[in-house]
């Protein structure tokens, strides 16, 4: 199917907001995940807080989402 | 409702002579009532020494522990329940550690033999070919031998050179491929020359150890070793089916001894959790509410009236243990803080709603038919054959049921939305109504994140009083209504003017300046934040089920080329659906968790309490 230059143009404004979202996303999480894992080696039963911390930035790619989906919207 | 708060508590400090303290400690035990304070400022009282027995009973936990790594005997060895221990089990274990002892002693032995065998052997392989009996290799007075490697022109050198100084020798070469192996014989007078000879030739020379010199060839000794090798192998097997026959015949009893032995050091070693003085004890800890009357009468039944007890209501300093105390079917939830913190002893007890909401949108994000009855037998099995994991796969045997409905609703069957060309009914279609399914995850949000402010009112309300409580969670509920009176009258869906709902949301913030200072004016964007992180509800369950679309769309085209091509189809099925539920299960379950922990306790959960563990048998 052809699509016109605007809906391909939204296409990468969506795009881009999924992913670099997760990019950040994965910045912040790589950082907390190291921390986590080695008070984890300290002390096993801080499991279930690292394990909340770690995915904390993870909403930062749901808001990418979000916004990913309303873009998508313009194009009707 | 009692389930909605942590279990009563009194606080109870036992003080008696110290001649009934192994009464009191005994009794206790076998009341496992009472969650015991550890004693810890020795400035003015100091801790207890341990009963004279606990050096006996650590020596004979040790000798049971190793018997059973020995006999490799695990936990669930069979009928261990049933055993009962006689008087005589100290003479017992001796016995039994005697002749556990004498049977590895022999098979030491055996591995002994075997070495030496094995080193022998060796050497005697390097002897196979050359014709001697083992006894000339023997020392003599006149004759003197060497045994070592040379290569071929050093060899013809040696033979020319010893020949024109003597002929009372003897040279035997055997060529191997590589080396040649040579054995010599000389007169003992001319050996210092042979030496000399022999060094600049690059001679390598071999010594015999582990040879015995008996008048046989190497080849008969090699059979020789053989057949003792053949023997030592089968008594070697005799001793391990003897150590294995002990082990069974004696593994119950082994195991029922190490409980009862664990036992009775955790009651030989409390007197190093409390305080004591020249005569007497003091015990200090924390029993269930309803047990007071009980543990009173026992203590003064056992001591003949001589021990005191102080029994108090907790006071607001404490930090008092937590029992939670929920019915049957919610209690595999307790799992949930188990792996987080216990609420404090004045705050709510979360569990029931984890109970409501985690299968919800556990469901809502893997919302399919036919991966909630593959979860579900999946999690069945774990339940069946891990009893350690009962309440993990009782939470998730629930959350697999919860999927089914939510499959039933979205209409979806292993991502099929039509099965045999009649489409599944269906209250909503995820793959395409996705903003609707964003709005409905939101809406819940909005929900889950007010019952939090609700919960976290009572729970102010318990610490702070009425006026703190609704300024600090009331507030929030103000500032949110604010915001929705000023966007529907934005819309003009309500007919007011602005500055109406404006007003209201600054109302809430100055109530929650008040309440929570200037911590909860910095939170407020987290409201948005909060509120928007449950589109994950949305997202995970559109990733899910657009994977699982294509993984079907794949197979299909595949199947469809027939020949072949139908086998890789089938695999395409197979192997993507398994990956698909594997994430699926992952996901749903980390980002329900999440919700419960981030989003949900935020609002009301402080925790931190200790767990309340009963001085006695262990579960």
């Amino acid at each position: 199917m052809a699509l016109d230059i605007g809906t391909g143009l939204v296409a990468i404004g969506a795009g881009l907001a999924i992913g670099m979202s997760a990019i950040a996303a994965a910045l912040a999480e790589k950082d907390i995940g190291t921390a986590a894992v080695g008070a984890l080696a300290e002390r096993e039963e801080l499991f279930g807080k690292a394990l909340i911390l770690t995915v904390i930035p993870e909403t930062l790619v749901i808001f990418g989402l979000v916004i990913a989906i309303l873009i998508l919207g313009l194009v009707k | 409702m009692t389930f909605l708060r942590p279990h009563s508590m009194k606080r109870v400090i036992i003080t008696g002579p110290l001649k009934y303290r192994t009464q009191v400690i005994k009794e206790l035990y076998t009341q496992r009532a009472l969650h015991i304070i550890e004693h810890k400022d020795v400035s003015k009282v100091d801790i207890g020494d341990p009963h004279t027995s606990a050096e006996q009973i650590s020596q004979s936990l040790v000798k049971v522990r190793a018997l059973k790594s020995l006999f490799g005997l695990n936990g669930n060895h069979t009928g261990s329940k049933t055993h009962t221990l006689g008087a005589h089990w100290q003479g017992e274990l001796s016995e039994i550690q005697e002749t556990a002892r004498k049977l590895e002693e022999e098979l030491q032995q055996i591995e002994t033999d075997f070495a030496l065998l094995d080193a022998e052997k060796r050497e005697l392989l390097l002897l196979k070919n050359f014709p001697i009996t083992l006894d000339v290799l023997s020392t003599y007075q006149s004759i003197d031998h060497m045994f070592g490697t040379l290569n071929k022109s050093g060899l013809q050198k040696v033979q020319k050179k010893l020949s024109s100084k003597t002929d009372r020798y003897s040279i035997t070469a055997v060529d191997t491929g590589s080396d040649i192996l040579v054995l010599l014989f000389i007169e003992k007078s001319h050996a210092p020359f042979l030496h000399d000879l022999l060094k600049p030739t690059g001679f390598q020379p071999i010594q015999f150890k582990a040879l015995h010199f008996e008048p046989i060839t190497p080849l008969e000794r090699i059979s020789q070793i053989k057949d003792r090798e053949i023997a030592l192998h089968s008594q070697k097997k005799l001793l391990a089916q003897q150590l294995q026959n002990l082990g069974k015949l004696k593994g119950d009893f082994l195991i029922v001894l190490e409980t009862k032995l664990d036992e009775e050091m955790k009651k030989a070693e409390l007197p190093l959790k409390i305080a004591e003085t020249k005569n007497t004890f003091i015990i200090s800890g924390w029993i269930p509410a309803e047990k007071d009357l009980l543990i009173e009468r026992r203590m003064s039944e056992v001591t003949v009236g001589k021990a005191h007890l102080r029994i108090m209501e907790p006071d607001h300093s404490d930090k008092v243990p937590v029992k939670l105390e929920n019915p049957k079917a919610t209690n595999s939830f307790e799992f949930f803080l188990d792996l987080y913190a216990m609420p404090n002893y004045t705050e709510l007890d979360p569990t029931f709603f984890i109970f409501l909401m985690f299968p919800l949108f556990f469901g809502f994000m893997l919302g399919d038919i036919g991966y909630g009855l593959v979860a579900f037998i999946i999690f069945f099995m774990l339940k069946r054959f891990m009893a350690s994991a009962r309440k993990f796969a009782n939470v998730l045997m629930l959350s697999s049921i919860s999927s089914i409905f939510f499959g039933a609703l979205f209409g979806e069957f292993f991502g099929f939305e039509e099965i045999a060309g009649r489409e599944l009914p269906h209250l909503l279609s995820r793959a395409h109504q996705i903003n609707e399914l964003l709005y409905i995850s939101v809406a819940i949000g909005v929900i889950h994140v007010n019952l939090g402010y609700i919960l976290g009112f009572w729970n102010e309300l318990k610490e702070h009083g009425f006026f703190t409580a609704v300024c600090a969670k009331g507030g929030w509920i103000v500032v949110e209504g604010g915001i929705v009176i000023t966007a529907l009258s934005f819309y003009h869906v309500l007919l007011l003017q602005l500055w109406v709902g404006i007003l209201i949301a600054c109302v809430g913030m100055i109530m929650l300046l008040k309440g929570e200072g200037m911590r909860g004016i910095i939170e407020l964007p987290g409201l948005f934040s909060n509120v928007l992180s449950y589109a994950r509800l949305m997202a995970i369950g559109l990733s899910s089920v657009i994977l699982a679309v294509i993984i079907n769309e794949q197979s299909e085209l595949m199947i469809h080329k027939g020949g072949i091509f139908v086998v890789i189809g089938i695999l395409i099925l197979l192997i993507g659906h398994t990956i698909n539920i594997v994430l699926g299960i992952v996901g749903a379950f980390l980002h329900s968790l999440r919700l419960q922990y981030v989003e949900f306790f935020s609002k009301f959960f402080h925790g931190g309490a200790p767990k309340y563990v009963p001085f006695g048998k262990t579960e």
